[in-house]
């Protein structure tokens, strides 16, 4: 394992139930750089992704095995704190889901709940985060008017802002911009460009083209099982596996 | 850190045992009313309280502690409710569920839900002050307190559980049964009544049966207008005495710890077993209908 | 522009519905009636003094404050007891509880606890709390006896109010790495607190209409003060009505009195079931995220 790699995923099975979902997927995700994880609809990817912050831990028949090693430690040992796991690693869902308390609150809600900061501080980080997220500029009037007054688009940046309030290392998106306009996804994509500067971005995405401009790494999920994982432009241009291939030209869902 | 983990702990325990604690009044309800009502069979026996035809406790020399005028009071009364709110109720809630929409609706159930809530002691005094004379007038006899007036009573008292569950079970229908009768040209009547109606026969039935265990269950009312006779009725204008109204009037004046006592406590069994398994019953019917639309 | 219509087909249609429109009509012109005739012959002896003095002369005269009193204060003590648990017990059976069968027993249970006749309650009310806890009759007595009458029902109602939540606000706060009491604290109960309270204001006014649980655990015809400790008889609304309709000896003298105190009994009720009506018009109109 690299020094350079933020996440090490290794041999990873997950069943619900007697329903096997993921079976053997080992990667690495490189820090500093965005990963997509794409595949067609129902393949696993959005499973895979919440593994990563080991929120499928909610769903009481899921059996995990396999390793997912971040910061030279297993997450799946007994010996992780959860909590602390939640807060290295954020998450943005695929329908934007912000609380139905103000702009501010939201972002802060993170601060708040892990005792962060004093007043003031909560209110630089708050300015921080939504600054980062290109946010600031709109609603810096307004921080105070309910989140739910936001476009779509300006919802989904608020819950990435409100992600990296707590200074994450790493932040998965899981299908960001699939409830978003054109207009708002491409703001999101550039968003998440430039981000990766400061963080380890894991996306998931169905839509290649999204894939090839946003990614600098990608990782194929077929069916629950890893078919190909690689620099993006050369998974794209030269993949090595069939069913790579064939999804790529179109050929599945 | 190890603060907030700990009082998630604590409050998943809290929970858990505020949860348990439904169950075990439940179990205790039960453990009392067992425990106190068998020793009534240490003054008589099983089989002259389940059988016998006199509920005289207090009689000198011989106390009988006979159910079935109490049962039948009980069973004729609610019955007979039943008989006069089962089709004001279906039909209620056939207009309400297939014809009522949007404001109307809400009016009307809430109507229905308030009278719901009205004091069973403050509709028991208006059958004294209004029923009671009128039967009185109408029928020419003496006294307007008995079987009937509180039958009367039951089955008003009875309505808003039996159109609420008839409601709940008519919207359930799934509504490609009703679009499937248009299509062929039904009318919304004829849909409502065919289609509809017969769908959600055992929701309905589960309405009538919590219909039934509220007004077996009713005591205030029926005290006050029931006549007060431990006797089994042989006409609607004989005064009755239910199982819930034998319990009010007499556990105040009943010596502690006397087989009439326990005898009390054997009534409340009986009661209990009846609501319960009335509810049970209405649950499982309830159940059946959801799942007879799940294809 | 006008919406399609047909003729022959939808008359006989129209006498169906109006079959059972009349039944309903019925029903709902008797609950009117009721009401009406209760307040017009009971708004005549409404008075200040009748509302806040004492009866006297063996309740010939006066007023019914001291029932006034007990109702409330019993229905309070039995509210202190349901309210806290029922909540709890809400929470556990919308965040927590698996899907087994310990799980629907206890559900089971407590539907079945909704349906036991409420002399029932007062028997064990009896047998418990006067007698085997020793509390005597008294307003703890009774009103604990109404606490476990009324329990089931605000447990349903919390459970209903958490349920509805959406799971979004959950899984948001868990992704930022709040516990799960965390999560429901400060993302759930909130927002469900509305709902909650609409069910207990229904409770209450449910249970201070309430007789037969407090028949033997606590109320009393007549004391001369008013309450002074939860071990204190007290009197009670639902319980003067009774009595003065059935046992008085001037029954016909007191009768006035009977439809004042039923009226009062019956606004107090309505004026609750109102307030509760009136909050969840209002969670309607402000659930935005029912969008």
């Amino acid at each position: 394992m690299s020094s350079n790699t933020a996440i090490s995923i290794r041999n990873l099975d997950l069943h619900f139930g007697t329903k096997q979902v993921l079976q053997s997927v080992s990667f690495d995700i490189p820090a500093n750089s965005v990963t997509a994880i794409m595949g067609p609809s129902g393949c696993g990817k959005s499973t895979l992704l919440r593994c990563i912050n080991r929120m499928n831990d909610l769903i009481l028949t899921c059996r995990i095995s396999g390793q997912i090693i971040i910061d030279g430690q297993d997450i799946y040992s007994a010996r992780t704190d959860v909590i602390d796991l939640r807060k290295r690693v954020g998450m943005v869902f695929q329908k934007p889901n912000p609380f139905p308390k103000s702009i501010f609150e939201n972002i802060a809600f993170g601060l708040r709940v892990h005792k962060i900061g004093d007043r003031d501080e909560i209110r630089a980080r708050v300015e921080r985060s939504l600054r980062r997220a290109n946010l600031w500029e709109e609603v810096k009037d307004r921080l105070h008017d309910s989140a739910f007054s936001l476009s779509g688009g300006q919802q989904q940046r608020l819950c990435l802002a409100r992600a990296m309030a707590v200074d994450p290392e790493i932040i998965l998106l899981d299908e960001p911009a699939s409830a978003l306009d054109p207009h708002s996804t491409a703001k999101l994509e550039e968003l998440v460009i430039e981000l990766k500067k400061s963080y380890t971005i894991v996306i998931v995405t169905h839509n290649m083209q999204q894939a090839a401009r946003v990614s600098d790494h990608c990782a194929f999920i077929m069916l629950g099982e890893l078919a190909e994982w690689g620099k993006t432009e050369q998974v794209f241009t030269t993949p090595k596996d069939k069913r790579t291939e064939d999804f790529l030209t179109g050929k599945f869902g | 850190m190890d603060l907030r983990r700990f009082r998630d702990r604590l409050a998943r325990v809290l929970f858990l045992a505020a949860s348990l604690l439904g169950v075990g009044v439940l179990l205790g309800i039960l453990v009392y009313l067992l425990l106190y009502g068998v020793r009534t069979f240490q003054g008589t026996s099983v089989f002259s309280f389940l059988a016998g035809l006199k509920w005289n406790p207090d009689a000198y020399g011989e106390p009988s502690y006979g159910l079935v005028p109490l049962l039948a009071g009980s069973f004729v009364t609610t019955v007979l409710a039943l008989v006069i709110a089962i089709p004001f109720g279906i039909a209620g809630a056939v207009f309400i569920s297939e014809k009522l929409k949007g404001a109307v609706r809400v009016l009307v159930k809430t109507m229905v839900e308030l009278f719901a809530g009205f004091p069973s002691v403050v509709i028991g005094f208006f059958g004294l002050v209004v029923l009671a004379p009128l039967i009185s007038r109408v029928f020419g006899i003496p006294s307007g307190l008995n079987l009937l007036n509180a039958s009367v009573l039951l089955a008003f008292m009875s309505l808003p559980t039996i159109i609420s569950v008839s409601d709940d079970a008519l919207r359930v229908v799934p509504q490609s049964y009703r679009e499937a009768a248009y299509a062929v040209g039904a009318t919304k009547w004829t849909t409502a009544i065919r289609v509809v109606l017969p769908a959600a026969k055992s929701g309905i039935l589960a309405g009538v049966m919590l219909g039934f265990g509220r007004a077996i269950g009713e005591t205030m009312a029926v005290l006050m207008v029931a006549g007060n006779a431990p006797l089994i009725p042989k006409s609607l204008f004989d005064p009755v005495r239910t199982i819930t109204s034998t319990i009010a009037v007499e556990l105040g004046e009943t010596p502690f710890y006397t087989t009439h006592f326990y005898a009390l406590f054997a009534l409340g069994l009986v009661l209990f077993a009846i609501a319960l398994g009335t509810n049970l019953v209405a649950e499982s019917l309830i159940k059946r209908e959801k799942r007879s639309f799940m294809l | 522009m006008s919406r399609p219509r047909s003729r022959v087909s939808s008359f006989g249609g129209s006498i169906g519905f109006l079959l059972t429109a009349i039944p309903l009509f019925l029903f709902l012109a008797f609950i009117a009636f009721m009401f009406y005739y209760l307040f017009s012959k009971g708004v005549g002896v409404l008075s200040w003094e009748f509302l806040t003095q004492p009866p006297t002369r063996g309740m010939t005269e006066g007023g019914i404050w001291p029932c006034i009193v007990g109702t409330l204060l019993v229905t309070f003590v039995s509210l202190v007891f349901s309210v806290p648990i029922g909540i709890c017990s809400g929470i556990y059976l919308s965040e927590y509880a698996p899907d087994n069968i310990a799980t629907r027993m206890i559900r089971s249970s407590i539907r079945s606890l909704a349906g036991i006749p409420s002399i029932v309650y007062g028997l064990f009310g009896v047998a418990l709390f006067v007698y085997a806890l020793k509390f005597g009759m008294s307003i703890l007595a009774s009103g604990m006896t109404l606490g476990l009458m009324n329990l089931p029902w605000i447990i349903t109602t919390a459970e209903e109010a958490i349920t509805a939540i959406p799971s979004s606000f959950r899984e948001g706060a868990l992704a930022l790495g709040s516990t799960k009491w965390e999560s429901i604290r400060r993302n759930v109960l909130p927002y469900a607190f509305p709902g909650i309270l609409t069910g207990v204001l229904l409770a209450l006014a449910r249970t201070m209409g309430e007789t037969a649980p407090i028949l033997f655990t606590g109320v009393t015809y007549y004391t001369k003060q008013l309450p002074t400790s939860l071990s204190s008889k007290f009197m009670a609304l639902p319980y003067h009505l009774f009595t003065l309709a059935t046992q008085h000896d001037q029954i016909v003298k007191v009768r006035p009195i009977a439809f004042g105190t039923a009226i009062v009994l019956l606004i107090l009720v309505l004026a609750f079931d109102a307030l509760a009506f009136v909050i969840r018009m209002r969670i309607a109109k402000t659930n935005t995220w029912q969008v």
